[in-house]
């Protein structure tokens, strides 16, 4: 690349401080073969970002978290720091929906639905329209009124989908079930 | 003459075709199995219901912070057989279940439970549960299950 195409890169990213574009496209609008290297690039440019787009929409990251776990080791984690005491305070619902929350699942996507309802998602790998290890998905909530909607997916591959529909308080004492394939009702 | 033959004939054939339109509406997609056990869970401790007894550990495991379990129905109806299928429940609300078909190794099945509408993508043989409406002191359990 001689050094006239690094100016016109240079030119071209922005990269220039106001003065030597100033200068710049001075020497531009007096050189046609030069405008016509910038338009080039310019095109380059565009056609890439396209290009690039397109990838990025086009790829499957339906695998992602099979590779991720295939890079984790076979020993068991270390067991987490044991967490400071809490002051003893009167909790809500929504303190000690969380505390259970933290106790037994994996908040992804906290949501609000319609007008007067709260509904918050937690899933630990769902996702797309397949379904992988057998989980249920939910794939949507209408939610009207009042009522806390609360969805967990386990995070073993055994464990059982909960779908909370909270009337009002309640304590949503849980943990994951690991039902087997058998029919059990 | 041979022109008005042919529009009596065009019409007939076209006749025809509105018959069999309106006599023959697309049949809606049977789907799986669904079975339901309504439980209905209590903190205080009770005796172990014998009908919940393949599911008991289960339900102590899941809803650890109730201590017993009732069943107080069980249904079990196909889905998509003549349209949503509909169960009352013991605390008077209505359980809709409405499927919506086949997608690869799932069946998509709308459950409504009063107002709420829970659209979900289910494979066969899997355990889950609805939980949490109020009902006589404990919560109302529903474990749900595609066979």
């Amino acid at each position: 690349m001689s050094a006239r195409d690094d100016e016109l890169m240079r030119f071209i990213d922005g990269a220039m401080s106001t003065d030597e574009a100033a200068a710049f496209e001075q020497i531009l609008a007096a050189d046609p073969a030069l405008q016509a290297d910038r338009d080039a690039f310019a095109f380059t440019g565009r056609a890439l970002r396209g290009v690039m787009a397109a990838e990025v929409e086009a790829a499957d990251f339906g695998d992602f978290w099979r590779q991720l776990e295939e890079k984790l080791p076979d020993a068991p984690l270390p067991a987490p720091r044991e967490a400071a005491p809490t002051p003893a305070v009167e909790a809500g619902l929504g303190a000690r929906l969380a505390g259970w929350w933290r106790a037994y699942w994996t908040p992804v996507l906290v949501s609000a639905a319609a007008a007067a309802a709260v509904a918050w998602f937690v899933s630990a790998r769902a996702g797309g329209d397949e379904v992988t290890g057998g989980q249920i998905i939910v794939e949507g909530v209408e939610n009207e009124g009042p009522q806390t909607v609360l969805i967990s997916q386990p995070e073993d591959e055994g464990g059982a989908t909960v779908i909370w529909l909270l009337d009002e308080e309640h304590e949503t004492d849980g943990e994951v079930a690991s039902p087997d394939d058998g029919d059990p009702i | 003459m041979f022109a008005a033959m042919k529009t009596r004939l065009g019409l007939a054939l076209l006749s025809g075709v509105l018959l069999v339109a309106v006599g023959a509406p697309a049949a809606q997609a049977q789907g799986p199995e669904l079975k339901v056990s309504v439980v209905h869970a209590l903190k205080k401790p009770g005796p172990k219901d014998p009908a919940l007894s393949r599911v008991q550990g289960k339900l102590e495991k899941t809803f650890a912070g109730y201590k017993s379990f009732k069943e107080l129905a069980k249904h079990q109806f196909t889905l998509g057989k003549g349209g949503p299928a509909t169960l009352k429940l013991p605390n008077k609300k209505d359980a809709t279940f409405d499927y919506k078909g086949k997608n690869g190794t799932t069946h998509k099945v709308a459950m409504t439970i009063g107002k709420n509408t829970f659209n979900l993508a289910i494979p066969e043989k899997r355990l889950f549960f609805q939980a949490g409406l109020k009902h006589e002191g404990g919560i109302l359990v529903l474990a749900l299950y595609l066979k």
